[in-house]
């Protein structure tokens, strides 16, 4: 499944290399393991803000709802990003996933300088909200320490 | 001394016709379960109401009949839902079936109250009744004859989905809060502004009381207090979310054929949700 997207995106970024450079993010980050009989996995959300707006860039959640009533407890993302898009979350949208490490790609098409928001949230656990400002014209790799729910981040730009 | 005494004599006055109406003096809540919520689907959200000392700690129920919802198309809904009363609380089933934000108001009958002193000891008395209806059960003694015209009204907001992006309005009867900052964007950290009116008009210098939920449990549950600016707004920062509820009380005098004063109380329960 994993592969797969990788494989999409791998064609899609070919596609649209023709077209105009894409530039993506690489995100590497770690989803704590927790001790709990009831664990759940948690909600991931990624999104972009920049003055006055935003730009969704990935959902973990469960997605055999199509009615998800839960997304309302990722809070400041459902209040920038998801109340607006109808729940329709096309192309971003991935199941929740086990602890342990993961890497995704962003594809923030034209954004240069912005906000890059990270929240996390799990059911019967807590809730981090991650933010990391982004200029392409700046740093080109940038580190986050870890916080409650999410392990320490790394983020690449690839231009 | 001599204040102090009346204002013993008055507080038993008023101790006793609480007896008799008890649900008058006190606050009115009205809270939904959910004020943000994410529904394609038709759903329910519960909607509470109860008059109270303690905001959102019931106590004494409401007639449903002061209900109204306006839908996110600025419809007066015809069917609200399943209003069940109890002993402590009413509780209404709101039937949410469109994306966008609900107004539900709640508003008492007009009440009217006159009230008078009797005897040289200026004794505090009062009757239910309008100025006309009270002409004839009056004591030919009565002195400091007034009569109070006083309407309760509670509001709340609640979002599906999408907020709605039509702008707040008065409707330019009575005393109306109108939202400033959208109801499903308030955050904590975030400057949050609502704007009181009466019949229509911007009400500057009114007191506002803001009180949290759960206050019974705070070491001291006096609420905090604000004053409306020149444009009748009012601005608040909150560092921590949690449930809120904003009370304003206006009376002013009125040469009207049933009443001589006319007094307003309003309640405005809202989220702030933490960031």
């Amino acid at each position: 499944m994993k592969k797969s997207i990788y494989i999409t995106l791998a064609v899609m970024s070919m596609l649209f290399s023709t077209l105009s450079p894409a530039v993506t993010l690489t995100v590497d980050f770690s989803l704590p393991k927790f001790d709990q009989q009831d664990y759940r996995k948690p909600y991931v959300a990624m999104w972009a803000e920049t003055k006055g707006d935003s730009k969704n860039l990935l959902l973990w959640h469960l997605i055999k709802r199509d009615n998800d009533k839960w997304l309302v407890d990722i809070r400041r993302w459902w209040r920038k990003e998801g109340r607006y898009s109808d729940n329709q979350f096309d192309g971003i949208t991935g199941a929740t996933h086990m602890a342990g490490q993961h890497q995704v790609q962003l594809d923030i098409a034209d954004l240069n300088d912005f906000t890059l928001m990270i929240e996390v949230v799990r059911q019967k656990g807590g809730r981090s909200l991650v933010r990391q400002k982004i200029n392409l014209n700046d740093h080109q790799q940038y580190s986050i320490a870890p916080s409650d729910e999410i392990g320490a981040i790394t983020i690449k730009v690839n231009k | 001394m001599n204040t102090l005494t009346k204002m013993t004599l008055s507080s038993l006055t008023l101790a006793s016709t609480l007896l008799a109406s008890q649900a008058l003096a006190h606050g009115l809540n009205m809270w939904p379960s959910q004020f943000n919520i994410n529904s394609k689907r038709p759903t329910t959200v519960t909607v509470d109401l109860s008059f109270s000392e303690t905001p959102f700690r019931l106590d004494h129920s409401v007639s449903a009949a002061g209900l109204s919802v306006i839908d996110p198309q600025g419809k007066t809904l015809r069917y609200l839902g399943n209003i069940y009363q109890s002993a402590q609380r009413t509780t209404l089933d709101l039937a949410i079936s469109e994306q966008g934000t609900y107004t539900v108001t709640y508003q008492n009958q007009p009440r009217y109250t006159t009230s008078y002193t009797v005897g040289s000891q200026a004794k505090k008395k009062r009757l239910r009744l309008n100025k006309s209806d009270a002409q004839s059960e009056l004591p030919n003694s009565a002195k400091n004859v007034v009569t109070k015209k006083s309407v309760t009204t509670a509001i709340a907001f609640i979002t599906n989905i999408r907020p709605s992006k039509q702008d707040f309005k008065p409707t330019g009867k009575g005393l109306e809060l109108v939202p400033v900052t959208h109801p499903s964007d308030y955050v904590t950290n975030d400057v949050i502004t609502m704007k009181l009116y009466l019949n229509g008009q911007p009400l500057r210098n009114a007191t506002a009381k803001l009180q949290r939920s759960g206050a019974q449990y705070l070491a001291s549950n006096k609420p905090s207090e604000s004053v409306t600016d020149a444009n009748g707004q009012l601005s608040y920062q909150f560092d921590q979310g949690g449930l809120f509820t904003l009370s304003v009380k206006h009376s002013e005098k009125q040469n009207a054929k049933l009443y001589d004063e006319m007094g307003y109380r309003l309640f405005y329960s809202f989220e702030i949700s933490y960031e």
